[in-house]
């Protein structure tokens, strides 16, 4: 882990954040992925943020057991980034844009983290940091970017089921999906305590009204 | 707390939003009967937790609709107004919001007018999304709405005293139904179920007003572990 609490900014980091799609795109990503019956995969690039190169030029000690002796007061230049640094998750961007546009992939204007084939087959990928879903009406060209991914990175792949939270569930011969957070819910309702409530109808009440002058504590 | 239902809502729940909208607007400063209202929509998650989203490919017509509304002066604490908006694509639900107009507005109609133009942003939005995706929209998007004064405001361009000051930023609507982008429908207000994003209400409407945000229970909660296993 890099000590990212010694980066100052705008001499060690300017930009930290990198995009991530929207929800909008993902739903209509699936939209679409439903009503054409594309093959979906989900792909998620192990220690992606290492691949990315650095702007910024950063020093660090050398890590502790791996010291050369004849200059131990020297630091080591880093060229690639390291978890923990600001910039890591800002800095693998850039890699992957470069990596999917040398596969014929043209990002989305709408979008920064949808990728998307203009040939007639159609082929698409969304990205949310390092997590990926591949959509393509072509099974023979669906696999081509994924098996070049493994030889570029390292990755795990499999048939899309749970993407960002959301899981998928389709009916291919209907070419229907669904899409829910029943996981999440039970979820945040066993951290705060909700496990064995009574369920009501409506989320909101039609006799409260809410204003902030409220006496009471 | 409330931050783990906003992601509930951005994710799948669009039923959730105006009961996630009016409570985060006092997450700066709580009280008693604000944590109610957080608790009851707690309740509400837990007993409709399996509850999906649905995408079909029924009509195949690859079609974008909205349906906004507004809400007239429903803060009381500045009487601004609360709009929603949902559009669908291919009847499957993409994008959903529930907010708080930024400026007040003086009448019904003008509420309901800054309501489509936000509206349209959202559609403008997804037109570029889906034309990167090679579905071009060619025939107008459908926006449907429920006030007649605001759609004849939105198709004749007249200067107006009552409408003078609606700030330039809105009027872009008035281009876009111009030049056909978008086509403004009247919807009844009875079927106009965006009205659940703008206020509450009870249970029976509520309830059907739900299945129209294509938000199904295909499994129950014991159904749904069957299949998940206990994790």
């Amino acid at each position: 882990m890099a000590k990212d609490r010694f980066q100052k900014p705008g001499i060690d980091f300017t930009e930290a954040f990198a995009p991530t799609a929207r929800f909008e795109s993902i739903r209509a990503f699936l939209a679409i992925a439903a009503a054409e019956n594309m093959d979906l995969i989900q792909f998620d690039i192990k220690t992606a943020f290492l691949h990315g190169a650095l702007s910024e030029e950063i020093n660090m000690e050398q890590p502790r057991g791996f010291q050369v002796p004849e200059s131990m007061n020297k630091v080591c230049k880093l060229l690639k980034s390291l978890y923990g640094l600001w910039q890591a998750s800002r800095a693998w961007n850039p890699r992957f844009h470069k990596f999917l546009t040398d596969h014929d992939l043209g990002v989305s204007e709408a979008d920064p983290c949808l990728y998307c084939d203009h040939s007639s087959p159609k082929s698409m990928i969304l990205i949310f940091v390092d997590d990926g879903l591949r959509g393509c009406t072509n099974p023979s060209k669906f696999m081509n970017i994924i098996s070049d991914l493994q030889k570029e990175f390292d990755i795990t792949f499999g048939e899309a089921g749970c993407y960002v939270g959301l899981r998928i569930t389709r009916d291919r011969v209907n070419r229907t999906l669904y899409l829910d957070q029943t996981r999440y819910m039970f979820h945040i309702g066993h951290r705060f305590g909700y496990d064995h409530c009574h369920p009501v109808s409506t989320p909101a009440d039609p006799n409260v009204q809410l204003h902030s002058t409220f006496n009471a504590d | 707390m409330v931050g783990c239902l906003m992601f509930a809502m951005v994710g799948t729940r669009p039923d959730i939003s105006y009961a996630i909208g009016i409570v985060s607007k006092y997450s700066q400063s709580p009280k008693r009967i604000h944590c109610t209202v957080v608790r009851r929509i707690m309740r509400y998650l837990k007993g409709t937790a399996t509850y999906q989203l649905y995408f079909s490919s029924t009509d195949g017509v690859n079609k974008l609709f909205a349906y906004s509304d507004a809400n007239y002066a429903m803060d009381i604490d500045d009487r601004k107004s609360r709009s929603g908006c949902h559009v669908l694509f291919n009847n499957g639900p993409i994008t959903w919001l529930s907010r708080k107009q930024t400026c007040t507005s003086s009448s019904i109609t003008e509420s309901e007018y800054i309501d489509a133009s936000l509206t349209t942003k959202e559609v403008v939005w997804l037109c570029r999304l889906l034309k990167d995706l090679e579905i071009p929209q060619h025939i107008p998007t459908f926006l449907f709405y429920d006030n007649q004064a605001a759609i004849r405001m939105v198709k004749n361009p007249e200067f107006h005293k009552r409408t003078k000051h609606v700030d330039v930023q809105f009027h872009f609507l008035r281009e876009f139904q111009s030049n056909h982008k978008i086509l403004i429908t009247y919807v009844p207000s009875q079927d106009q179920y965006v009205d659940i994003m703008t206020k509450p209400f009870p249970t029976e409407k509520f309830q059907r007003f739900r299945i129209l945000f294509v938000l199904f229970q295909v499994l129950n909660e014991w159904e749904y572990w069957n299949i998940e296993g206990l994790g």
